[in-house]
């Protein structure tokens, strides 16, 4: 009996082979990286996008507009035009870093297959890009219950979309989240009645095109401020008592409703898988759930980079991509350089009042990036203000960007220019500072 | 239906830890024994829906059966859990006080374990305490540490008691609920019971009841004495494994009327729990296994109580457990009434610790029975006292888990991401001497769907293994009993 495991030595592991590992792996070998590989844990790659049947994905990247599977597929293809090698059904258990190892590869990662056992691959680099989950019922403690018939919007999407099982005919959403609005669409064509999506704040967590052509256009109402507040039925789901909730997200008594229904489906966030990046000891974003990273997209670790949703959730698949492209070249320069680079000076990027978070959440300030960040609530007619801080409470602005509108569920993107990261270095000199970003009234 | 007639020395009505344990100590003897379970699984009821924990027995009042019972489980547990191969940890336990008054009531449980005859107990102080468990409350005076408390998985021990029994040619029925009893005369002058289920007309001589919540209804169909189960809800709340350090002993406040107090626990495979309630259950509430926004803000509450730190987020999921009470002790015994009907009622807390110990006093009433019936219920010689459990990858080393994948590559599939579930593992639960083709069935026995994610990325994945195994069409799979078929209707059906 073979008890030892194969070890393979590789300049770059690619953790998880959707969107963000793919263009991560594309963008590291068009910088030049030949060594490198992608682990997915699925049979196919393309993650999560395979059961994506809608269209609206690729406006931004492809300036075309795909299907989830499309978008998927191109860069599959470009994957495979360049060689560049995958093992499907293979799941990553641990990624252990020896910093010791004068080889620099610093990185063993420990990945299970049925096709090759335990395999250790030894790496300089490695991308973290295992995607997210969606948050489930007990995360909402919502009381009432355990029949069949509650779902995730995802579980009831590869129903339908993969299975072809209609997993019931009488629908109440909860939750606006993009996959909710999408599957409320869905189910509705596929016959069933979907009688509401309810969504516990005063503004939708979903796109404003999905708002339009997912609910508005079919006649489905979308009941804000409102919640699930119990769950009915034995075996099978027969109703739900909803509820409108105050400014504290707190059920108004007097207002519970019953809506009978065989069907809830969950759409109420969505939760970066970030198992191995802890067991890593990656130091973590709590408002993200996410790693820090630079703006290389590198964590607390050195030579290991996160992109896509495990590092925060994207709410278009075109800027994951775009996000992946920079952590994949990176990670190429990374293991190019053949050592890691121990931490250069870093200066910190601080969301504070509506800015909820930031990524990267600190940066070299060595070349010119974008910040991205997500506002907390909705805001009209104001813009983000970038201000750099010194330790002793001295203060400049560095950079203001105007804004119609502002919402939690579309991201936003301020590129610094070489001009206003030489006004910061210029500013903080060697001083101890902090770059916040908040937002003003215009 | 035209039923399908069965003959059996012992007839057990009921499916959970008491019914299951029972099985497997009658599977000794050269008798034919039959379980019969209402629900689609073993361990839906009580057994199923508890706190998981191995009582050390300083609770119950001397002399009464929970005391002896208790006592004499607990100390089984760890051979059990060994040549069964389920899981359990012994974790000891801690019950705090947060006043004098509190230590008064530790004080009266030592005496009380003592009389008992419980081993290893010490009281200790608040600083002690904390040192044991850095999360404990500033305001903990003191406690009762026991040694011997542990925790097990309860369904997990009763699917093991059941299987072991099963595999010594005890047969298990599952689903069919019993509908009539009837004595009748067999033969010349013997007596004997005719049990109708759905599917099956059984003539037994020896009845027992171990129907947990429905043994009053049991008792009353064999025209025995009036079993008057009161019924009370417990509600948890069950956390992330990543929580699962949180606490390393169980923590219990000090008992009250309504029973041991809300508790937080390691559980045996590693999360974190919180709860139970206690509260009464209405009459005809279809919904006792609900769970209620009062029921888990009370809990919380509590437990905060314990460990201030205990988070508001990382639970993954809630769930309630009914108690069966009768009176304040168990009911264990032959029925006065009918002869050969054996009462096993009122198995509340500390019922899962006592089980194992019940077990071995009721096979001996049911021989005692059967031998007075003229039956030749004598040990087997080749009765196999151990179980194979389904193998853990997640808990193996790298070596241990390669070895497994180059003997049989589906142990190297990953299924169920969270909790580390490989094809194997569920092809094996499929393959058990006593198979449930359900989602939740698979779950209870290899854990696939039984963590963070609740299912949501591997349920379609059990349901084609299950699917495969069973011969069900892949949308007609099961989450667990009938009614609960995951498809509902086709696609584009309007």
């Amino acid at each position: 009996m073979e008890d030892k495991h194969l070890i393979r030595q590789v300049n770059l592991v690619i953790v998880g082979g959707g969107p963000a590992g793919l263009a991560a792996a594309v963008s590291a070998y068009d910088a030049g990286e030949r060594s490198l590989v992608i682990l997915e844990r699925d049979r196919h790659l393309g993650g999560i996008l395979q059961q994506c049947i809608h269209n609206g994905f690729g406006l931004q990247w492809f300036k075309q507009e795909l299907t989830g599977p499309e978008y998927a597929q191109r860069f599959i293809d470009q994957a495979e035009e360049r060689g560049i090698e995958s093992v499907t059904s293979t799941m990553v258990l641990e990624i252990q870093y020896h910093p010791e190892r004068e080889d620099g590869f610093t990185k063993s990662v420990f990945c299970l297959s049925p096709s090759d056992g335990v395999v250790e691959f030894q790496a300089r680099s490695v991308v973290l890009s295992m995607g997210c989950r969606e948050r489930v019922r007990g995360n909402l403690k919502t009381p009432g219950t355990r029949p069949v018939g509650i779902y995730s919007a995802g579980l009831a999407q590869r129903l339908v979309n993969l299975e072809g099982v209609m997993p019931g005919k009488e629908v109440v959403i909860l939750g606006s989240g993009d996959i909710g609005l999408i599957m409320a669409r869905r189910m509705k064509w596929e016959g069933a009645n979907v009688k509401m999506v309810c969504e516990i704040m005063p503004y939708s967590a979903g796109l404003a095109r999905n708002i339009q052509q997912c609910l508005i256009d079919q006649d489905i109402p979308l009941h804000l401020s409102t919640t699930v507040v119990n769950i009915h039925g034995k075996d099978r789901l027969t109703g739900v008592t909803i509820a409108e909730v105050d400014e504290k997200r707190q059920p108004i008594p007097g207002t519970e409703r019953y809506v009978s229904c065989d069907t809830l489906l969950l759409s109420v966030g969505l939760l970066p898988e970030n198992e191995l990046s802890r067991a890593l000891q990656v130091e973590m974003d709590p408002v993200t759930g996410g790693p820090k990273v630079d703006e290389n997209r590198q964590t607390s670790v050195p030579g290991v980079y996160a992109c896509g949703n495990v590092l925060h959730v994207h709410d278009i698949v075109d800027f994951v991509s775009k996000e992946s492209t920079i952590a994949g070249k990176a990670a190429y320069e990374n293991a190019l350089q053949g050592h890691d680079e121990a931490g250069v000076s870093r200066i910190s990027l601080v969301a504070s009042g509506n800015v909820r978070y930031t990524v990267p959440q600190h940066a070299s300030m060595e070349k010119p990036f974008s910040v991205y960040c997500r506002v907390g609530s909705p805001e009209s007619e104001g813009k983000f203000v970038l201000r750099a801080e010194k330790a002793n409470g001295e203060s400049e602005v560095i950079l203001e960007k105007k804004f119609i509108r502002a919402v939690p569920s579309e991201m936003a993107e301020i590129p610094l220019s070489e001009k206003q990261l030489s006004k910061i270095r210029d500013f903080l000199k060697d001083a101890e500072g902090k770059l916040y970003l908040t937002t003003q009234k215009a | 239906m035209e039923s399908s007639k069965r003959c059996t020395d012992v007839l057990i009505v009921g499916g959970g830890v008491a019914g299951s344990s029972i099985a497997r100590e009658l599977s000794r003897y050269s008798i034919r024994t039959l379980l019969v379970e209402k629900r689609e699984d073993l361990a839906r009821g009580a057994s199923g829906a508890n706190s998981g924990i191995v009582h050390a027995g300083y609770d119950p009042k001397p002399g009464s059966l929970m005391a002896k019972y208790n006592v004499k489980g607990c100390a089984m547990y760890p051979q059990l859990s060994r040549d069964l191969e389920f899981p359990y940890r012994p974790v000891g336990s801690l019950v705090i006080a947060f006043d004098e008054k509190g230590m008064e009531t530790v004080r009266e449980l030592y005496e009380r374990g003592l009389e008992n005859g419980v081993p290893d107990m010490e009281i200790i102080t608040g600083d002690q305490a904390r040192r044991m468990e850095p999360e404990l409350s500033d305001a903990v005076v003191g406690a009762l540490y026991a040694k011997s408390a542990g925790i097990i998985s309860p369904y997990e021990a009763t699917i093991a008691f059941a299987e072991n029994a099963a595999v010594n040619g005890v047969e298990f029925l599952l689903e069919e609920p019993v509908y009539s009893i009837e004595k009748i005369k067999a033969g010349t002058e013997e007596e004997a019971f005719v049990v109708k289920t759905d599917h099956y007309e059984i003539e037994a001589k020896v009845v027992i009841n171990a129907a947990g919540a429905g043994a009053g209804l049991v008792s009353s169909m064999a025209g025995a004495e009036k079993i008057e189960i009161s019924e009370r809800k417990g509600e948890y709340t069950l956390y992330d494994r990543n929580l699962g350090g949180f606490v390393s002993t169980v923590i219990f406040q000090t008992p009250d009327e309504a029973g041991k107090g809300v508790l937080v626990t390691p559980t045996a495979e590693g999360n974190l729990l919180l709860g139970p309630s206690s509260d009464p259950i209405e009459e005809g509430e279809e919904t006792a296994t609900a769970t209620t926004q009062e029921g888990q803000d009370k809990i919380f509450k509590m437990g905060r109580k314990s460990t201030p730190n205990l988070p508001f987020g990382g639970a993954i999921t809630g769930f309630a457990g009914i108690r069966a009470v009768f009176g304040s002790d168990f009911y264990i015994k032959p029925s006065d009434m009918v002869p050969g009907l054996i009462q096993v009622a009122g198995i509340c807390s500390p019922g899962l610790t006592s089980a194992p110990a019940i077990a071995e006093d009721v096979a001996q009433m049911a021989v005692q029975l059967l031998k007075e019936r003229g039956v030749d219920a004598s040990l087997k010689e080749n009765w196999i006292s151990k179980r194979k459990g389904i193998p853990s990858v997640r808990e193996m080393s790298w070596e241990e888990r390669n070895a497994l994948c180059q003997e049989d590559p589906s142990f190297g599939q990953i299924v169920c991401r969270c909790e580390t579930v490989t094809e194997g593992q569920i092809r094996m639960a499929l393959r058990s001497p006593i198979p449930v083709y359900t989602i939740d069935g698979v779950k209870r026995r290899c854990r696939a769907g039984m963590g963070r994610c609740q299912g949501s990325f591997c349920s379609p994945v059990v349901m084609r293994l299950i699917s495969e195994a069973a011969g069900i069409p892949f949308d007609q799979v099961r989450k667990a009993g009938k009614g609960t078929e995951i498809g509902q209707g086709k696609l584009k059906e309007i």
